[in-house]
């Protein structure tokens, strides 16, 4: 049974692009709710599992490492597939009211086979299946940009691609030379036999080196804003949701899978910094931005900067510091999930309601779409780390981590981050709360659009009510400290 | 360095020249339709040769047939390749040139 | 000695490679791409990998080539011009070299230690071979060790078919197919296809006890179909949307329809029974051998037809 199960987030999707590829347009609704409602009762299977017995490995094929490929379900593992299951069950519903119809036809083979690639990668604990996984996420993801079908997203989906092959060929060098060393691909053997050489060194480099590409932190992040920013709505938000953290996850399993002793402060300061920096350029160009979803996208690379700083605040000496560091950031990657899916998707009805992308078009739908705003305004809460929220919880626990540590350069970062996150929202705000003398010459986006917008802003908001379950999943397993 | 070798290096390096004339025929040659004589005729007999020479160092005879039949499904490939590129050169008007002509050549894969 | 053809190797290989980047003709750019893609295949089998060879040769020299040059000769005609030497002045330029060699200074000194791998995977590859249904270990590890990872592959075919797909501006294909009407051509063809089928076959039936496989044996396939289409058989299976999508995802379905049979009936996926795995194993190779000649041969099909329309809008 639990074969089955485990194996169930991989062969779902794959059998939905199968069939929304063969059947006609018609179905494709349908199919789309049978297949993600079986998605979420595995993922509540799985997490039942978990909660009972324990983290599970198995090998596919029913070979031994190193010859197979492993599949774990740990609490990592089970928290990004609910979250990836429900970002995109609330993005996919979008997009059905969302897309014309010719645009929705070819909307669903990528969605499925962006899903293929996102489970393969919270549950692979393989390093080259994760590679795999990457490339197939990669074309999902240069497919849906490209679905704007103008010369813009053309561009931006082209530019997405050669960033993105870059950062994978980095993580594939890395690889190879890993498996000279070591022998073996796995990453439960690899994290017993690591040791950290010149070989070793490099390879890391070159994987942390790709896989930050991928997940544009500064300053390998140009790709993202016109990809993020010009793409159609519900694109965007599961791009923003949930493409960027396929590769920050492998990056967080590597840094806890792999042994690193005293150099991990070294490292891990090194990628605070450029954490830091995302923080603060990421916000301040967000404050300088004349189109609604370049903002929002601007805000994706602060926000990037924030899960960065997981690693410098990783800490030897103190467990109970490093482990408000892991929860913290697992709760800033979950509540923006979350909340910069609600917030794309409540911008993508504003842009409805205004038919226009600046942000001076926004004058007056404070008073005549509120519904949306209140969407925007609650995803924005989340963002800018304002309690009650899942982001401020996760802000909270990462001050509290710096706090025990002593390390007050990323305190400093962490509150300045806020500020600026505030100004950029508010200013949204600020153009929203202007009077229109036009009246209500607003168009009215179909209710669906509306309420699928506003329910992830309110799980966002949810999570933080309900962050101590996530945070007892996260201490239930053993979690690897190096 | 038995007989066999030698005459293994003689086939050699004679194949090698014949694929070195024929890449100089192709660029020294005036125009499209007289390139086309060099990269078929000099390369494949270089082929030829290089194929002889593999052929005296093999044990079975079913290999040796086979790398005979690579030397013939080349030489049929060029063939028919060539006379393709003449004739979308003659399709194109490309024109015959002569050794002393200017050399404005517009090469036929630009179109 | 050895060395010596090593280095020699190593030396054209950077030479293509900086001449298709700084080439002043994208024509040329593409012909030293296409020389790149053959000098690989020679350096993999140099460096005891014939499978990978194959592959690079017909799918990364060939297939890529001919997709390149498709797209060449369709753009207008002031993109094909020259891109100068101010390409030296552009910070990009810089930055690209810097990092190109500053990656070959890190690996050469990564490469320089002598390696003992601490777990050694090919003691337990080869002793599982018999248990794995086929001989050849490339094929063993594809198809059934790590069968997973293939199975996504093909997935990532098939996606790059759809985007190919969504790429069309237009709703149905109608392709202004290209016609060779030259009598040898069609006379060779009755030749050359036949072979080239067998070829394809010999290649995926070899792949279970010496270099080859569906990789190899799906390009020689799509090499067919395309020698095909470009002689001016254009057939209403290939202007169909449907019929396209069908040939993607068949052997994706195969693959798959295995992999959750095996699922049902032993304990993980695509586990096959160890007296049919040799059996399962030819059978989704056949599968995707289709499937990837025939993705192989839409992405070439699919990139017609758009200087159709660039034409068009020149015009206007």
């Amino acid at each position: 049974m639990m074969g089955v199960a485990i194996s169930m987030p991989v062969i779902l999707p794959l059998l939905g692009a199968i069939i929304s590829l063969l059947l006609p347009a018609r179905y494709n609704n349908r199919i789309a709710f049978i297949f993600m409602l079986g998605l979420v009762v595995n993922a509540a299977w799985l997490l039942m599992h978990f909660s009972a017995q324990g983290p599970y490995q198995q090998v596919m094929g029913g070979w031994t490492l190193p010859l197979g490929i492993a599949l774990r379900i740990d609490a990592l593992a089970i928290i990004f597939s609910m979250m990836s299951c429900v970002v995109a069950s609330v993005c996919g519903f979008y997009a059905r009211f969302y897309l014309r119809a010719k645009q929705l036809k070819q909307f669903w083979p990528f969605f499925w086979f962006l899903l293929t690639a996102l489970n393969t990668i919270w549950l692979s604990a393989d390093l080259f299946n994760l590679y795999v996984g990457l490339e197939l996420l990669t074309f999902s993801a240069v497919g849906l940009v490209a679905l704007g079908q103008n010369k813009h997203a053309l561009a931006a989906a082209l530019r997405y691609l050669f960033a993105a092959l870059l950062g994978s060929m980095g993580y594939l060098l890395g690889i190879a030379l890993l498996y000279a060393q070591f022998g073996t691909l796995s990453l439960s053997q690899l994290s017993d036999a690591f040791s950290l050489t010149t070989t070793s060194a490099v390879a890391l480099g070159f994987m942390f080196i790709g896989l930050m590409m991928k997940t544009a932190v500064f300053p390998l992040h140009t790709w993202l804003p016109p990809a993020h920013g010009g793409s159609l709505t519900p694109v965007s938000a599961l791009l923003s949701a949930l493409v960027i953290k396929a590769s920050f996850y492998i990056l967080l399993r590597l840094w806890m899978a792999l042994p690193f002793g005293e150099n991990a402060f070294v490292i891990g300061s090194l990628m605070g910094t450029l954490g830091g920096t995302a923080i603060i350029w990421g916000s301040w160009m967000a404050l300088n931005q004349t189109q609604l979803k370049q903002i929002v996208a601007y805000s994706t690379l602060a926000q990037i900067g924030y899960f960065m700083l997981i690693f410098p605040l990783f800490s030897y000496s103190d467990p109970t510091a490093n482990q408000y560091a892991l929860h913290g950031g697992v709760l800033m990657l979950l509540s923006h999930a979350l909340a910069k899916a609600g917030m794309f998707l409540a911008a993508g009805n504003l842009l409805i309601c205004t038919n226009k992308t600046d942000l001076t078009s926004l004058a007056g739908l404070s008073r005549y779409r509120p519904l949306n705003i209140f969407a925007f305004g609650l995803a924005g809460v989340s963002i800018m780390g304002l309690p009650p929220s899942g982001g401020f919880n996760g802000k909270w626990l990462l001050v509290q981590s710096a706090l025990m540590q002593s390390k007050w350069v990323w305190l400093i970062i962490i509150l300045l981050g806020s500020l600026l996150s505030a100004a950029y929202i508010f200013k949204v705000f600020s153009y929203t709360y202007l009077e229109t003398k036009a009246g209500d010459k607003f168009e009215q986006p179909s209710a669906m659009l509306e309420w699928s917008a506003l329910s992830l802003s309110v799980l966002s908001i949810l999570l933080g009510f309900f962050s101590v379950w996530v945070l007892d999943l996260l201490t239930l397993a053993e979690m690897r400290m190096p | 360095m038995t007989a066999v070798m030698v005459a293994q290096s003689i086939l050699l390096i004679t194949g090698a020249l014949f694929f070195c004339i024929g890449s100089l025929g192709l660029l020294r040659f005036p125009d499209t339709y007289s390139r086309i004589h060099a990269l078929t005729k000099a390369d494949n007999l270089g082929l030829g040769l290089i194929v002889l020479a593999l052929i005296l160092n093999v044990d079975s005879f079913a290999l040796a047939l086979k790398l005979l039949l690579i030397w013939a499904l080349v030489m049929l490939a060029s063939a028919l390749s060539g006379h393709l590129v003449a004739w979308q050169a003659n399709n194109l008007s490309l024109a015959v040139r002569q050794p002393n002509e200017s050399e404005q050549q517009v090469s036929s894969a630009h179109e | 000695m050895n060395e010596l053809i090593d280095l020699a190797l190593i030396a054209i290989l950077l030479f293509m490679a900086l001449f298709s980047v700084l080439s002043a003709v994208l024509f040329k750019a593409i012909i030293f791409f296409i020389l790149l893609g053959l000098m690989l295949a020679i350096i993999w089998i140099r460096l005891d990998a014939p499978d990978i060879a194959l592959a690079e040769a017909a799918i990364g020299a060939g297939i890529t080539g001919i997709l390149f040059l498709n797209a060449q000769a369709q753009l207008p005609p002031q993109h094909t011009q020259a891109y100068t030497v101010s390409m030296c002045k552009q910070s990009r330029f810089w930055f690209a070299l810097i990092a190109s060699l500053s990656t070959m200074i890190v690996l050469t000194l990564a490469v320089n230690q002598p390696l003992n791998p601490t777990i050694s995977i090919n003691q337990p590859i080869i002793e599982q071979l018999n248990a794995s249904g086929v001989e050849h270990p490339i094929t063993a590890i594809l198809l059934n060790y790590r069968s997973f990872d293939t199975l996504l592959e093909i997935a990532v075919l098939v996606q790059v078919a759809v985007i190919a797909l969504s790429l069309r501006q237009h709703e149905h294909i109608k392709i202004h197919s290209p016609t060779l009407p030259n009598p040898l051509l069609h006379a060779c063809l009755t030749l050359f296809l036949p072979m080239l089928f067998l070829v394809s076959m010999y290649l995926l039936w070899a792949g279970a006890s010496q270099p080859g496989g569906a990789f190899q044996a799906g390009s020689v396939l799509a090499a067919a179909f395309i020698l095909f289409y470009l002689a001016g058989f254009n057939t209403p299976i290939n202007n169909h949307e449907l019929y396209l999508k069908f040939g993607w995802v068949f052997g994706l379905s195969v693959f798959l329809m295995v992999g959750i049979l095996t699922l049902f009936t032993g304990d993980a996926l695509l586990a096959y029974p160890l007296e049919f795995a040799g059996v399962s194993i030819f059978f989704i190779e056949f599968a995707v051998t289709l499937s990837i000649g025939w993705i192989l041969f839409s992405l070439f099909v699919l990139s017609q037809n758009i200087s159709l329309s660039n034409v068009k809008e020149n015009n206007e």
